[in-house]
């Protein structure tokens, strides 16, 4: 790696990840991903409120959130788009604010590397998040304060990863892309320094978060007991552990309620069972839309954290009728490729061999009326005019008629999704026309339109409606996204987080070891209890005294203390460790 | 046009050759820097590889269409080539015999040993719907487990529960369980299922096709397959006439399921029964969501204009009829958004129609009318090849059945 250069930073990979995010870099022909002060390259996108009414961010909140379930959010890249709101730290936030802030800790992670304040970012979204979910996304990075050079899709920026490293290869993946909030299953063919993607559909609210929430509610109900709502939080994180314990062993066991208990790979796939049954359908879409059978396929690339577990891969194997054999780093992977599309947007000479086609993942049309039976009419109906999956960019037309000879004005509602009938859509636009459509002797055509809808690379949608009495064109792009933030809206939530600076950064690490002390004492009984007591005590004394050696001191005996307890996030033992 | 772009030879290239040159000339045109080049040279890709893919399917047709296979001297294959296709059922519904032959000659093409048996399962469900032993509910649970455990064997199994169903599906006992049918449209085949819903539809029976649309809608994640959209539009179809309230959540199911070009197909087929449905109910049109115009997704300024200004428009729609009746209706837009009945325009006298009618088509038919006749025909008689469902066409003889999905094969000579 060259020597930081203070005055540039280049573009940085996103991977804004419902449980984890990752940041990475592409640089002297490879990418890499970064990582914090305390070497850990997944953040937990999580986002919480101290006691002292300090904004905590990544392991930090996510410890914070196990002792007090109530002071902050996670898993809110769930509620993108939406106008959901969440009350904590005595205040209101929205999923882009909240995004916004674990983006501005990417950010910082990139400084601290390049000594440059990083100022463009490719950002990457599930493949089947929708108009406003990308738009949400891109307000975040803005109040963040980094400009996004492109929006692109998670099983892509997997398989851009992958491509890169492996140029020479001709084969057809499919990326199977099981995160910890989303769903996504992507098609794609890599020829030639070619990546070529071919279908992409997915489910936005289905992952690894769902399997542990359905475990915990199957355990429940089986031992017929409730966690205090306090409690709760410490609760879903054991019921995580094991649950991840599954993947590596037959059966795991966790404490509830004061009692161990045994789960079983065969418990987990009953409590799972109809989680479990969502995923074919999304599966079979995918080969549908490519026009493949799965004997077709090459190979499989396996993304995202919650991928790992076995009932997953039975599910690959049975459904598909192989084994993955792509040795990947499944929660790394779709940063890397962030990264190497940063490199694509810089025109990188490294990847000038390298191209990606897209498709568009949602069927786009209007809407339109049919005339049934006695002149009545009935509207609502979705009339497709680009057809989900179709390479972008693309520019498609269909004819339509007027409903009545005289009739000489249009509405044209474009409109978004898969279901038959406009309600079940989502609506994104609206053209009207007036004039020259109403039928007159000596006119060629009369009352038809020709509508014309033109997909960039970007998602943005140029709709141009032609009438062909008298080739009139009209054409407007597709702006307005209900549900949005107004420049104006961004500026108040960029002068609104001003007050909740972060806290100052060399106290962090400090602060995060508070943190996970705290979380750990929860856990402990007993006389590991009374010497964790103590070890902290201590620590906290010698932050008092803001004395360096004495923290360093402090903090190291706190260190062993706390990777006695764990050395890794979610291997943790669930029995408590032996009184030194 | 599209060779041209790749610059390549259109009767030798290969789809390695047509990928490698697409990939060499999207180095200078990417999709985000030239969006038109790309789209141009994107289309000519796309083009290239259809036409490779129809070359390499392209087998010559063998003339006739495949009847058939006539296993026992009972069976006379009908004389008159591809018309015939027509009158084989009825011509062979007094030839009961055919179900012993069947035996032989599935046997024959039988591959593994669980569909053996699963053969032999239906061959006794047969003869014991023929004798109408008091067996037969327990034959048909057989044949079921059979399909359980063979699901690779499903397609084979489809076949010929539809020929049982449509030959004896008046028996009481012969009756599918649910899960049987949601198995079957869950691994990609529809014939039982068909075959079913016909029989509901024939002997109206209208609280079993609300039940079924029930049992669909409930478990639509599971037939969440091309089988389940293509038996949610035949069920769709008869929930049309009978049960209405089932059709827009059916057609739903559809629309959901199937492929783009049958999807529409599919759409503008249910939407046709349930306009005929309208004029066939007694008590009229049956009330529709919303009627006026400015609810409408293409409202107009006709807002107000009362519906006596409807006589002044008769005459242009008189020239629409001609449009719709005379022109060529492969011109008709794809989404013609407006289904025209010609039931609203009889008020015109029918010598003003044979007048109009007497005027020159818009679109002449071709001038070789041999070679377009004989196209039209092989198109026909394909598509009767592979898409027929049994359903329709209850086959004389249900051991031709599998003989269907080896099109290309010449049928044996014939005695």
């Amino acid at each position: 790696m060259s020597a930081p250069n203070p005055a540039s930073c280049p573009t940085i990979g996103i991977d804004l990840g419902t449980t984890n995010s990752l940041v990475a870099v592409f640089e002297n022909g490879q990418p890499r991903t970064l990582a914090n002060e305390f070497g850990e390259e997944l953040t937990p996108s999580v986002v919480a409120v101290a006691e002292d009414g300090q904004l905590l961010v990544g392991r930090a909140a996510k410890d914070r959130l196990i002792v007090a379930p109530g002071s902050g959010q996670a898993c809110f890249k769930r509620d993108m788009g939406t106008s959901a709101e969440y009350r904590f730290g005595g205040k209101s936030w929205s999923p882009i604010v909240c995004s916004a802030i674990v983006l501005g800790e990417m950010k910082r992670i990139a400084e601290l590397h390049f000594g440059a304040v990083p100022q463009r970012a490719v950002i990457t979204v599930p493949a089947y998040f929708h108009d406003q979910q990308r738009q949400a996304t891109i307000e975040a990075a803005q109040i963040a304060g980094l400009g996004v050079e492109r929006i692109i899709n998670e099983p892509t920026a997997a398989a851009l990863a992958y491509g890169y490293s492996n140029p020479e290869r001709e084969m057809r993946i499919l990326v199977f892309d099981l995160g910890g909030g989303t769903f996504d299953v992507t098609l794609l063919e890599i020829f030639e320094g070619v990546v070529e993607v071919q279908a992409s559909t997915g489910e936005s609210r289905l992952g690894g978060e769902d399997y542990t929430d359905a475990l915990c509610l199957w355990l429940e109900n089986r031992h017929q007991w409730q966690p205090q709502p306090a409690a709760r939080g410490a609760w879903r994180q054991r019921v995580e552990v094991a649950k991840r314990q599954l993947s590596a062993s037959e059966s795991a066991s966790l404490y509830l309620n004061d009692g161990l208990i045994q789960v079983t790979r065969e418990d987990f796939r009953e409590a799972t069972a109809a989680i479990h049954a969502r995923l074919r359908p999304v599966v079979a879409r995918c080969l549908r839309d490519a026009g493949l059978q799965a004997v077709a396929l090459d190979d499989i690339l396996l993304v995202g954290g919650a991928s790992r577990m076995l009932v997953v891969r039975d599910f690959i194997q049975d459904e598909l009728k192989r084994i993955s054999s792509l040795k990947i780093d499944p929660d790394r992977v779709v940063a890397l490729g962030a990264a190497v599309q940063a490199g694509l947007c810089a025109s990188d000479s490294a990847v000038a061999d390298i191209v990606l086609t897209d498709v568009c993942p949602h069927t786009l049309g209007i809407e339109m009326s049919k005339e049934l039976a006695y002149g009545q009419s009935e509207p609502g109906y979705f009339a497709p005019i680009i057809d989900r999956n179709t390479t972008v960019p693309v520019s498609r037309s269909k004819l339509f008629h007027t409903l009545h000879p005289q009739q000489d004005h249009i509405e044209v509602r474009v409109f978004q999704g898969e279901a038959r009938l406009t309600r079940d859509n989502q609506k994104i636009g609206e053209i009207s026309i007036t004039g020259g459509l109403r039928h007159q002797p000596g006119l060629h055509r009369p009352g038809e339109v020709d509508i014309r809808f033109s997909y960039d690379m970007n998602g943005i949608l140029e709709v141009e409606v032609t009438a062909l009495a008298t080739g009139k064109k009209q054409s407007h792009v597709i702006e307005q996204r209900p549900g949005c933030l107004s420049q104006r809206e961004i500026q108040a939530a960029i002068a609104r987080l001003q007050p909740l600076k972060l806290h100052p950064r060399d106290l962090l690490p400090n602060r995060a070891r508070l943190e996970r002390a705290g979380r750990v004492y929860a856990e402990l009984v007993g006389p590991a209890r009374e010497h964790l007591n103590a070890v902290t005590d201590q620590f906290e004394a010698a932050l008092e005294s803001r004395d360096s050696l004495a923290i360093k001191q402090a903090a190291a005996v706190l260190d062993s203390f706390l990777r006695g307890f764990f050395e890794h996030e979610g291997e943790a033992p669930a029995e408590p460790p032996a009184s030194p | 046009m599209h060779w041209k772009i790749l610059d390549l030879d259109r009767a030798q290239a290969s789809v390695k050759d047509v990928k490698r040159a697409y990939a060499q000339r999207l180095k200078n045109c990417r999709p985000d820097q030239d969006p038109a080049g790309f789209r141009r040279l994107h289309d000519a890709y796309q083009n290239a590889l259809i036409e490779l893919e129809w070359r390499s399917q392209a087998v010559p047709f063998p003339g006739s269409v495949a009847l058939p296979v006539a296993t026992t001297d009972t069976w006379q294959p009908p004389t008159g080539g591809s018309s015939a296709d027509c009158q084989a059922p009825s011509a062979a519904t007094g030839a009961p015999e055919a179900p012993e032959a069947t035996a032989a000659a599935i046997s024959r093409l039988a591959v593994s040993a669980g569909a053996a048996r699963m053969l032999d399962v239906l061959d006794r469900l047969d003869e014991a719907l023929k004798n109408d032993l008091p067996e037969v509910a327990e034959r048909v649970r057989e044949a079921e487990v059979a399909l359980f455990e063979n699901p690779d064997e499903v397609g084979r199994w489809g076949h010929i529960m539809s020929q049982l169903i449509s030959k004896h599906g008046s028996h009481p006992q012969l009756r599918l369980g649910p899960e049987t049918l949601l198995f079957e449209l869950e691994h990609e085949s529809m014939w039982a299922t068909f075959a079913v819903i016909d029989r509901l539809a024939k002997s109206e029976n209208i609280t079993g096709i609300n039940g079924l649309a029930q049992l669909f809608l409930r478990h639509k994640q599971r037939i969440s397959t091309r089988a389940g959209g293509a038996a949610s539009t035949h069920l769709a179809c008869a929930a049309a006439t009978r049960a209405r309230d089932k059709v827009g959540p059916l057609a739903d199911i559809a629309y959901q399921n199937l492929a783009s070009g049958e999807r529409d197909v599919a759409m503008r087929h249910i939407d046709e029964l349930t306009v005929q449905s309208d004029h066939e109910d007694p008590r009229g049109p049956q009330p529709r969501r919303v009627r006026h115009y400015q609810q409408l997704g293409a409202a107009g300024p006709s807002r107000g204009i009362p519906w006596r200004i409807l006589l002044f428009c008769i005459f242009p729609m008189i020239k629409l009829l001609m449009l719709i009746t005379e022109g060529d209706h492969s011109t008709l837009p794809a989404h013609y958004p407006i289904y025209r009945s010609t039931e609203r325009l009889t008020p015109i006298s029918s010598e003003e129609i044979s007048r109009l009618l007497d005027q020159p088509a818009i679109n002449e038919p071709p001038k070789n009318w041999e070679e377009y006749k004989k196209r039209h025909e092989t198109a026909r008689s394909k598509s009767f090849q592979t898409t027929q469902p049994s359903g329709n066409n209850p086959g004389p003889d249900p051991g031709a059945r599998p003989e269907l999905k080896e099109p290309h094969e010449p049928p044996p000579a014939n005695k």
